[in-house]
């Protein structure tokens, strides 16, 4: 990655009585860049968000945001930094447009013209009460309020679940050029891969509570490819047995989908062993999302 | 879900909690004053319906909470289920006063009526908790229950028992129905879900939310409003920004308080046209004030939003000390209003009364930063098991304490002077506490709860 880290970790674990949601977590995330945060449930991806803004503490090992201690985050760092939480709440008696001038007060840098476009791009009427927003409507507004005052790094978790695709679609452009205007680095958290996938240009994979994967998506891309075999003349075995072969679905005899690592697959040789065709295809997101988290091994 | 449906609900921690810490020393106090009555029974049946009244609340308590969950709806049967068994459960507990007067009198009729009048009792707890509109009239419950203790019974009520259980019936049914029909129960759970403070309810909440959105669109801008600016250091700021944030509380928190002080009033009113010899106003006042206190705080404190300000945690520590300090010291010269009122309004010549009121004002702000604690407001109030405890415990230390500062203080120094210098340094000390807890939390604790 290029740049200046935003958030440095280094053997960071935290646990919460017997649970521990992170493990010995290092890793080091710089920007400009818009880097996707995956996991499964309960991996550790809303802990690892809270700990970069500094809303929890590590129990071992160190953190720092924009260079700084996360529990030493002072308001000129935290100013630069925007959030969207997983579920996002607002002062409820409040207008939307209430809602937005009072957080602006908080902010040096709060740009009403940027505010005025969000709420007109996401369909936010500002005379709404919060009360009355639906799921989708609040997830919006947490996301303008996130982004108005021209933040450094934007934290993201989950922040389109709720939201339909034309909505998703518009917020993601939006990310996209904010990192081309502002130079911010953005880290979004979704179980969303393909709207992952269409924006990041970073994965940060955690399984467990441990990262599985830190990487470019284009490097991931390259490591891995998917075999679609086809039998020649005999039936494929049930089970493939080469070490390359990360992940394999038997469709039936005669033809089978194998993800593979593709600096040690030799086509050649795989192809004369099982006397097979097979077409090479790139493998998305979606596909190397189970191989990241080690559940590709049926 | 059909079987158990409310007792499953009720099996948990914070039941064993609740008997413990509030039904059972207030029987045992209440067995140890009257021990000696026994040959009336009078005084062991009223603890007896005390209990009936606690937890028939409880149980109202415990439904509201369920029903408030989306979840409850899609249950076949679920509100037949849960009002059966609070049926079943009131109908147990209401064989205590019956048994009560059945070993001190043998009479059936007698029996009968203790046992109707327990069940309506319970009933009325029940649908008092239910009902989102009749939460405010919990505090007039109180009020009567501190009467109960106090007055006799009239003789013609108690020689009456087919009227009373007429009566007892009446009541409970009318309670029942109104507390468990269906539409009764729907808007339950629309208020459990949206009810912003506890007791509050959302009548109440959509009526004030009702004016300021006609006073929005009356002053409705036309374009969008410039950035708001806060003047002053960056603690003042914090400060200035929760207020305004709170502000919405601080239109309810007075509303509670004149509920309660009317409650009072008109308690204390009917004791003294009731009894000549040793009025309960004292004792009345200063549990008043040890109570509204604490609602004004908690108003406060619960509102605490869930947006996150961009401070650091030295500028949280900072805002959030200020803005309890400010609450602490403001509420002794705000209580000596209401104080000085019901003084006069009760014509009440006795000097030693105020001297009394004063302590309690004071030693109930001593206790504040019981109730100021958690200090990450909504964050802390979902650690919901210790909640529970807190939610009990809290008042109870704090009544006791305020009692030990009003009627111990006296004995220890007779001097005024010596008096305030006692609880200025008690209050001293627990601004010191709880600043050394709160420098702690905020430089150690994480400000928001487990979730990965």
């Amino acid at each position: 990655m290029m740049g200046e880290p935003v958030f440095e970790a280094a053997a960071l674990t935290k646990e919460f009585g017997a649970v521990t949601a992170l493990r010995d977590v290092s890793l080091s995330l710089a920007g400009p860049s818009i880097i996707g945060l995956i996991g499964r449930n309960a991996s550790g991806k809303t802990t690892l968000l809270r700990h970069i803004v500094g809303l929890q503490l590590p129990t071992r090992g160190t953190a720092r945001t924009l260079g700084v201690a996360t529990d030493r985050l002072e308001h000129q760092q935290l100013a630069r930094i925007g959030v969207v939480t997983q579920t996002p709440s607002f002062i409820h008696w409040m207008t939307v447009g209430k809602q937005l001038h009072y957080l602006s007060g908080f902010y040096p840098r709060w740009d009403l013209v940027r505010q005025r476009f969000l709420l007109d791009r996401l369909d936010l009427d500002e005379r709404s009460a919060i009360t009355g927003l639906s799921t989708g409507s609040v997830q919006k507004l947490a996301i303008v309020a996130a982004l108005c005052h021209h933040p450094d790094l934007i934290l993201l978790d989950e922040p389109v679940s709720s939201l339909d695709p034309i909505v998703r679609d518009r917020i993601l452009k939006f990310l996209f050029d904010l990192v081309q205007e502002d130079n911010a680095t953005i880290v979004i958290s979704s179980h969303i891969l393909d709207d992952i996938e269409s924006t990041v240009d970073w994965i940060v994979c955690l399984n467990d509570g441990a990262v599985a994967a830190h990487a470019s998506l284009d490097d991931l891309k390259d490591q891995y490819a998917e075999w679609r075999i086809t039998a020649r003349t005999r039936d494929l075995p049930r089970r493939f047995e080469e070490s390359f072969v990360a992940r394999q679905t038997v469709v039936n005899p005669r033809s089978a989908r194998l993800a593979i690592r593709a600096v040690q697959a030799d086509l050649s040789a795989f192809q004369l062993s099982h006397d097979a065709d097979v077409e090479v295809e790139a493998l998305n997101l979606q596909g190397l999302f189970p191989i990241l988290i080690g559940d590709g091994k049926r | 879900m059909r079987r158990g449906a409310l007792l499953t609900l009720v099996a948990r921690p914070m039941t064993i909690t609740f008997v413990a810490i509030v039904v059972a020393p207030l029987v045992m106090l209440q067995v140890l004053i009257f021990m000696g009555e026994w040959e009336s029974a009078s005084q062991v049946l009223r603890i007896a319906l005390f209990a009936c009244a606690m937890i028939g609340s409880y149980l109202g308590g415990q439904i509201v909470q369920t029903i408030g969950y989306p979840f409850a709806w899609t249950l076949p049967r679920f509100r037949r289920a849960v009002v059966w068994e609070f049926v079943a459960c009131g109908v147990a507990v209401s064989v205590v006063p019956g048994l009560v007067v059945a070993i001190a009198t043998g009479a059936m009729a007698s029996t009968l009526m203790a046992s109707v009048t327990g069940f309506a009792v319970f009933s009325v707890s029940g649908a008092l908790c239910v009902i989102p509109e009749a939460a405010p009239l919990v505090w007039l419950g109180c009020g009567a229950a501190l009467m109960w203790f106090r007055m006799s019974v009239p003789a013609a009520i108690l020689d009456a028992p087919v009227a009373v259980i007429t009566v007892g019936i009446a009541i409970s049914s009318l309670a029942l129905w109104l507390g468990f029909r269906t539409r009764a129960v729907r808007w339950s759970a629309v208020c459990a879900r949206q009810a912003p403070v506890g007791w509050v309810s959302y009548p109440l909440h959509t009526l004030l939310r009702g004016q300021n959105r006609l006073r929005d669109q009356v002053n409705a801008p036309s374009a969008i409003a410039p950035r708001v600016e806060y003047v002053g250091t960056s603690v003042s700021q914090g400060v200035a920004s929760t207020y305004r944030a709170v502000r919405y509380r601080w239109v309810q928190a007075p509303v509670q308080v004149g509920i309660l002080v009317i409650t009072m009033i008109t308690t204390d009113l009917i004791w003294l046209s009731l009894n000549n010899d040793s009025p309960a106003v004292p004792l009345n006042l200063w549990i008043g004030l040890a109570i509204v206190g604490p609602i004004t705080v908690e108003a406060s404190r619960r509102s605490t939003s869930g947006v996150v300000p961009p401070w650091s945690r030295r500028q949280h520590l900072a805002v959030g000390y200020t803005r309890d300090l400010i609450d602490t010291l403001a509420y002794p010269i705000a209580a000596c209003f209401p104080a000085i009122a019901v003084f006069f309004l009760l014509a009440h010549p006795d000097r030693q009364l105020l001297g009394m009121l004063a302590r309690a004002a004071v030693a109930t702000a001593v206790f504040f930063p019981v109730f100021q604690w958690p200090p990450t407001g909504k964050a802390g109030m979902r650690q919901r098991h210790s909640m529970s405890a807190a939610t009990f415990v809290r008042p109870v230390v704090t009544v006791t304490g305020v009692a030990v500062c009003v009627a111990g203080l006296p004995h220890l120094a007779s001097a005024p002077a010596v008096q305030a210098a006692g609880l200025g340094v008690l209050l001293v000390a627990s601004q010191v506490i709880y600043w050394v807890m709160l420098r702690r939390f905020f430089t150690t604790r994480d400000l928001v709860d487990q979730e990965t």
